[in-house]
């Protein structure tokens, strides 16, 4: 359903465009060839051939066969190689911050709620500065910092430059030390925002009847934290994950912009830069997707850790 | 996320001084009930509002101002921030572009909230059709990543100014707050005093402004706060990109030309510092407006105060019952 | 980590230990003294538990009743350590003496000194409880057996076939087939979870049981079936219960000892036989008088008038006097002590020095006249017909799950001046009828006719109209009344909505009339109240004031007295009937206690699956049941003037059991 919303709002969103933006567009663009432009004219309808329901249809055929059109800017790279080669950097990066970021954010929260008013419970608040601070601006700092000031470590692209890309060593590494710095603003800003829910959660979740009575059981208190408290207060935070997808996607991009990432979101503002409209509209699809993708996966964990949401679905 | 019901509380109407009294009276009541953390939001948000109305006016400078210089200056006595690297000040456009950022916020938080009420409330009460129909809707646009989809319009329409800006926001901001108020919506409404009020034989609008939507207000509060903070930090984002109007200052076209003018590789930081501060303190104001918010109405999120004086330790939730036995010295 | 390190509470432990000294091996397996427990506030304190003394001896079943919130949880779980921040444990001491702990605790098991690890000992393993809700008692992601089997491996070595074999004779014991272990505690229904909850409790073989409430909320069947298997268990393995209600009636069958608290405070404690005989403390006998009998004759019906004390206030003197029929100025000054009631048998304890056994009420105490009098049915000849259901049905759902019918074609009248109750379990369809009645719900069947002319009260335009003759009071005062808006606000919209037919204003005037009509006085003091600043009992009167305000000629009544305590329920079903005779209302009562509608209502409808199965003036009815369904629900309704056994606590209830099979087999 989603999808094909997704899909249908990336059909629609040039057409809907007032008719001098259209011209704005074509006039933007000198000394293409007579390809491009065709290709352009297929893809955004600027000169419709047949119904608007034909091209709807032809629309669909193309995404399904992952034809998104020509890349004006790298003519002529197909749009979906270029993506091809980007997306793999941001899936990794973002993918692994975001799932530590979860985890560690989450544990965190669970300690928090379970010794409410300790150290951990009390630093809270701090952390959730950095949670309300644009991602970008926490992502300069953090270059102006370790980059520039200390020199810890690299920013600017995926690896050094000059490097093969491959299974060799010195490409790896190169590629982990500049996705540091990158993953650490990216667990700064999100960290907090999942621990607070988490520790929220714990605390509605401990004053419940059944912690008291795995309690009264006389359980070990690891049992009755985990298994009684934390497995029942992740649920929220487990359908919370599916809903948040769309914020860390934006943040992640942002990032990628400052710290010159070469994953789909620089891409993205490159293409939206220099007027490549084919590829801007390929990137949004494939994140629409990447993102659906994960919240649908967010929605099968989440049926798989409660029974009565398999119960009630079952039917 | 709570989404237990906020009741402000019931202050008797008085009887002398008329409603205005009575009014600055619940102000004053509620305003005393707030958590600290609360209270500090909300102050700085009042600040931030404040120079929205007045920065312009204060600004010691043309934020347009270009000298001949070429290089950024350090903060110093005659520019407390310090300025661009062509000389412009830094704090006042600061004081300048505050303005916009803080609209863009409380605009876009009041139309999106608008929509979220409507929306949430007419699927929660009608239920059926309308509920499956108004849902669905409300999750597709949900799981649209906005930032991207912002992008990927703006890219038709850049330096479009805020007006663009606060419409497409408020338009794919509306969908969390109308999905809590949606499940607030249809508790409240198998709730007996709402079976009640129909069995009195009180018409459906009526139900729904005096009897639903004055139990929401906490959540409705709390969806407002939240869109105004994704408002925020999604335009200075959109800002930062270059993709609004960069000719009317706002914090985020400051740190546009920060970023662009390689502030970071200058070592320029309080091009970027200042101006990225602000942003950031706006926003705390906001989380920690939710914060007590949520404090407010899950009273399982407040640390009793009474159980603090008891001193020496801290009891955590699920520690046996303490045994005080000098209880009666305690209370002296 | 633990109290243990406390310094002040280890010089106590010595105190105590002498102390236990005088106890010998031979007493109680679980003794209280003195328990103080409070709930810090901002607002001062709440002390919920004030110098309780209870001892629970092996293998006796000692039931504690009281009002609610009078502090019967609080104790229960305080004497384990398991109430939570703000509770705290201000003075007193609790001593387990087990058989097992014996030769390490030879002065029994200190629970206020003990550690976290000793806790955890103490805990199942030698004290377990049945917990008041079993609704959210159950962790709802485990399967039953991963709850069942993680309680018996915190506390036995065993390997993990003999836990599994130990869970599944267990969940045999309580009833429930072994395949039902797989489940999660959603798919089972109420009395189920509530089995489950015992089973548990039963797991690792503990001296002491505490059940809070275990059969609250439950169907009187299934509370029955539920009460002989705890008592045939107990016979059995031999532990000891501390059972708690608020129902006395409950305990006076099941219970050798009964501690009656009031305001946090032990009033009276008496063999059971003896507080059947009528008992002493003026509250106990208020307690007595307030509920309905299902047999024998019918008997003057007392209750007890307002409303129990706030718990913060530290006043001296008897916290009942406010209340109490015999009370005079000396007792604002008494010291709340126990002491031998005077003629008594031992263990006989009243906390009232002023009243003997057998001292007759004073007149002015009886202030409740039995709701219809004598309860003959006074038939329905001159009394005009004004809203009658016809062949009623109600289906619900379809689709995926398919249809289930809550109402099979039910067909009633209502006559003004006349009570009807209709009885029934849950989900027996009654409050379903109710909200077609009402025109809340739209009908899949049948005919509503008022005057006898066939009327579509869900349909917009008539629903007013309908509305200004037939109105409804809500069975939870605390949710029928909007928390944001005065009580003014709610009789004020209520006159206004119908002003055009009453041809009355929504003015001060009226508003306290109505007020008045349902005995709120001084109407000075409720007209601005907020719901949250009355009592139940008030905000229920509030209910029937709005209701009336339209001057209905049809008043339905679901279950407007369950949620609230057994000795206000009589001070409104008065005032009901009292409003029944001045404006000549035909009233539908619903409720699930057949005994109150012996006593309110004319005609009683017995309900079953949708289907009233029996119907009959109400004494008559009560008298000779022919349906075995109302037979059943007869016998399975607490009895507490069965003296047919002589040693409490054991099978006397059981006398009818025959039955429940016959029903269940039908
Ligand atoms: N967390 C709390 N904070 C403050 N007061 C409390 C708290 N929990 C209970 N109380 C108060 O303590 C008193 C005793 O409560 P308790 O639950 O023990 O009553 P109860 O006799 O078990 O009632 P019920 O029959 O309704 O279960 C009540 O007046 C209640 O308002
Ligand atoms: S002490 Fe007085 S007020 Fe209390 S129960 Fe006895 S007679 Fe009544
Ligand atoms: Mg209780």
């Amino acid at each position: 359903m989603a999808v094909w919303a997704a899909v249908s709002i990336n059909f629609m969103i040039p057409r809907l465009m007032p008719g001098n933006a259209i011209d704005s567009v074509l006039g933007r663009f000198q000394n293409l060839t007579p390809g491009v432009v065709k290709s352009l004219e297929v893809e955004f309808g600027f000169h419709p051939k047949g119904s608007i329901f034909s091209q709807y249809i032809q629309y669909w055929n193309d995404v399904i066969h992952f034809n998104l059109g020509v890349s004006t800017s790298q003519y002529p790279t197909h749009v979906s190689t270029i993506i091809g080669q980007t997306l793999p950097w941001t899936l990794a990066l973002v993918g692994v911050a975001t799932v530590l970021s979860f985890t560690i954010g989450t544990l965190l929260g669970i300690v928090a709620g379970w010794r409410r008013g300790g150290w951990l419970d009390r630093v809270m608040p701090g952390l959730t500065v950095l949670q309300a601070m644009p991602y970008f601006f926490l992502a300069l700092l953090v270059i102006y910092l370790f980059a520039i000031k200390l020199n810890w470590l690299p920013y600017g692209q995926g690896y050094q430059l000059g490097l093969t890309e491959g299974f060799n060593w010195p490409f790896i590494s190169s590629a982990v030390t500049h996705s540091i710095l990158p993953a650490i603003t990216i667990i700064a800003t999100t960290i907090g925002g999942w621990m607070l829910q988490m520790r929220n959660v714990m605390l509605t979740t401990i004053s419940e009847d059944y912690v008291l009575v795995a309690q009264a059981k006389g359980l070990s208190t690891r049992r009755v934290m985990f298994t009684y408290s934390a497995r029942n207060a992740i649920l929220p935070n487990i359908a919370g994950f599916a809903l948040a997808l769309g914020f860390v996607v934006a943040g992640a991009l942002v990032m990628e912009i400052v710290f010159s990432y070469p994953g789909i979101g620089l891409t993205l503002y490159n293409a939206v830069t220099s007027n490549d409209y084919p590829l801007t509209q390929g990137i949004f699809l494939v994140i629409s997707l990447a993102v659906l993708t994960a919240s649908l996966l967010a929605d099968v964990v989440y049926a798989i850790a409660d029974p009565r949401a398999r119960s009630r679905s079952a039917f | 996320m709570s989404t237990a019901t906020l009741t402000p509380s019931p202050t008797r109407a008085a009887t002398i001084g008329g409603w205005p009294l009575a009014f600055l009276r619940g102000v004053l009541a509620t305003w005393r009930r707030l958590p600290l953390k609360a209270k500090i939001g909300i102050t700085i948000l009042v600040l931030f509002i404040l120079v929205a109305i007045f920065g312009p006016a204060l600004a010691p400078y043309n934020p347009n101002t270009t000298t001949t210089q070429s290089v950024p200056e350090a903060p110093n006595i005659h520019h407390l921030f310090g300025t661009d690297s062509s000389g412009g000040d830094i704090l006042s456009q600061m004081l300048t572009g505050t303005r916009s950022t803080v609209i863009v916020g409380l605009v876009t938080g009041v139309v999106a909230t608008i929509l979220s009420v409507l929306v949430g409330i007419a699927a929660g009460y009608l239920g059926g059709y309308a509920d499956e129909g108004l849902s669905l809707f409300s999750n597709i646009v949900l799981v649209l990543p906005v930032l991207p989809l912002l992008i990927v319009i703006l890219a038709y329409e850049p330096h479009s100014g805020s007006t663009v800006t606060i419409a497409l926001l408020s338009a794919l901001g509306w969908p969390w707050g109308a999905r809590v108020i949606r499940a607030q919506t249809m508790s409240l409404r198998n709730r007996d005093f709402v079976l009640a009020a129909r069995e009195v034989g009180e018409p459906a609008w009526r139900i729904i402004v005096f009897e639903l939507m004055p139990n929401q207000i906490g959540l409705i509060a709390a969806s407002f706060v939240g869109t105004v903070l994704y408002a925020i930090l999604t335009s200075v984002a959109l800002a930062f990109l270059g993709l609004t109007n960069l000719s009317v200052w706002s914090l985020g076209v400051i740190l546009y030309w920060a970023q662009s003018g390689s502030a970071v590789e200058l070592g320029a930081w309080w091009w970027y510092v200042f101006p990225g501060m602000a942003v950031a303190f706006l926003g705390m104001s906001l989380v920690l407006i939710n914060f007590g918010l949520d404090e407010l109405s899950n009273p399982r999120l407040r640390a009793s105060r009474s159980m603090r004086k008891l001193g020496r330790r801290n009891w955590r939730p699920a520690d046996p019952t303490p045994v005080i036995l000098d209880y009666a010295e305690l209370n002296r | 980590m633990s109290t243990a390190s406390d310094p002040t509470a280890a010089a106590l432990t010595e105190v105590r230990s002498t102390d236990q000294l005088r106890t010998g091996p031979a007493g109680p397996v679980l003794e209280i003294r003195g328990l103080d427990i409070a709930y810090r506030s901002d607002l001062g304190d709440v002390r919920a538990v004030r110098g309780v003394d209870l001892a629970l001896h092996p293998g006796k079943v000692v039931g504690l009743c009281g009002e609610s919130g009078c502090g019967k949880s609080t104790l229960a779980y305080g004497a384990v350590r398991l109430l939570r921040p703000p509770a705290i444990v201000t003075g007193g001491s609790v001593v387990y003496h087990g058989k097992r702990l014996e030769d390490r605790h030879p002065g029994g098991f200190d629970v206020l000194a003990a550690s976290d690890a000793g806790l955890k000992e103490l805990r199942w393993r030698e004290i377990a409880i049945v917990f008041q809700s079993a609704m959210n008692s159950l962790n709802p992601v485990l399967r039953v057996e991963d709850q069942i089997m993680d309680g018996i491996r915190a506390h036995m070595k065993m390997g993990h076939e003999q836990v599994h074999e130990r869970a599944r004779e267990l969940i045999e014991m309580v009833g429930i087939e072994p395949e039902r272990l797989r489940a999660y505690p959603h798919e089972l229904s109420g009395g189920m979870r509530q089995r489950v909850m015992i089973a548990m409790a039963l797991s690792v073989d503990p001296e002491v049981v505490i059940m809070d409430e275990p059969t609250t909320g439950l169907d009187v069947i299934v509370q029955k079936e539920i009460l002989r298997e705890v008592l045939e268990l107990k016979a059995r393995l031999g532990f000891s219960v501390l059972f708690i209600t608020h129902d006395l009636s409950l305990l006076l069958e099941v219970a050798d000892q009964v501690v009656v608290m009031y305001a946090g405070q032990v009033v009276e404690t008496a063999p059971t036989i003896e507080v059947r005989t009528g008992g002493t403390h003026p509250y106990t006998r208020g307690l007595l008088g307030s509920f309905p009998r299902l047999r024998g004759p019918r008997v003057q019906l007392t209750g007890i008038p307002g409303a129990p004390p706030d718990l913060r206030s530290t006043a001296a003197g008897c916290p009942f006097q406010p209340r109490c029929a015999f009370a005079r100025d000396a007792c604002a000054t008494v010291d709340m002590v126990l002491a031998p009631v005077a003629g008594a048998a031992a263990g006989h304890l009243s906390a009232c020095p002023f009243v003997a056994p057998g001292e007759p009420l004073p007149a002015s105490a009886i202030a409740i006249n039995s709701p219809t009098g004598v309860g003959s049915d006074p038939g329905t000849e001159g009394s005009e017909l004004v809203l009658s259901g016809v062949d009623l049905r109600k289906d619900y759902g379809g689709g995926r799950r398919g249809v289930v019918s809550a109402v099979k074609g039910v067909s009633l009248d209502l006559h003004r001046g006349r009570v009807v109750a209709l009885v029934g379990e849950s989900g027996s369809g009654k409050s379903t009828i109710a909200k077609l009645l009402a025109g809340q719900e739209r009908r899949s069947g049948g005919h509503i006719l008022l005057d006898g002319k066939e009327i579509e009260p869900s349909r917009r335009g008539e629903f007013r109209r309908y509305k200004s003759e037939v109105q409804m009071v809500f069975q939870d005062p605390f949710a029928s009344l909007n928390p944001l808006h005065t009580v003014r606000y709610h009789l004020q919209r209520a006159l206004s909505v119908h002003s055009v037919r009453t041809g009355r204003k929504p003015t001060v005037t009226e508003i306290d009339r109505l007020l008045d009509q349902v005995k709120l006085n001084p109407v000075e003091k409720f007209r601005d109240a907020y719901p949250h600043e009355l009592s139940g009992g008030q905000r229920q009167r509030v209910s029937i004031a709005r209701a009336l305000a339209a001057e209905p000629r049809v008043l339905l009544a679901d279950e407007p007295v369950s949620m609230l305590d057994v000795s206000i329920r009589l001070e409104i079903l008065d005032l009901i009937a009292e409003l029944r005779t001045k404006f000549r209302l035909a009233i539908l009562y619903i409720t699930h206690d057949i005994a109150s509608a012996r006593y309110f209502a004319d005609e009683i409808l017995v309900m079953n699956r949708g289907e009233i199965v029996e119907r009959g003036p109400a004494e008559a009815l009560v008298q000779n049941p022919t349906h075995p369904y109302t037979q059943l629900l007869i016998a399975s309704s607490p009895d507490p003037d069965t003296f047919a056994s002589e040693v409490p606590g054991q099978a006397a209830m059981f006398v009818r059991d025959g039955l429940a099979k016959e029903v269940a087999s039908e």
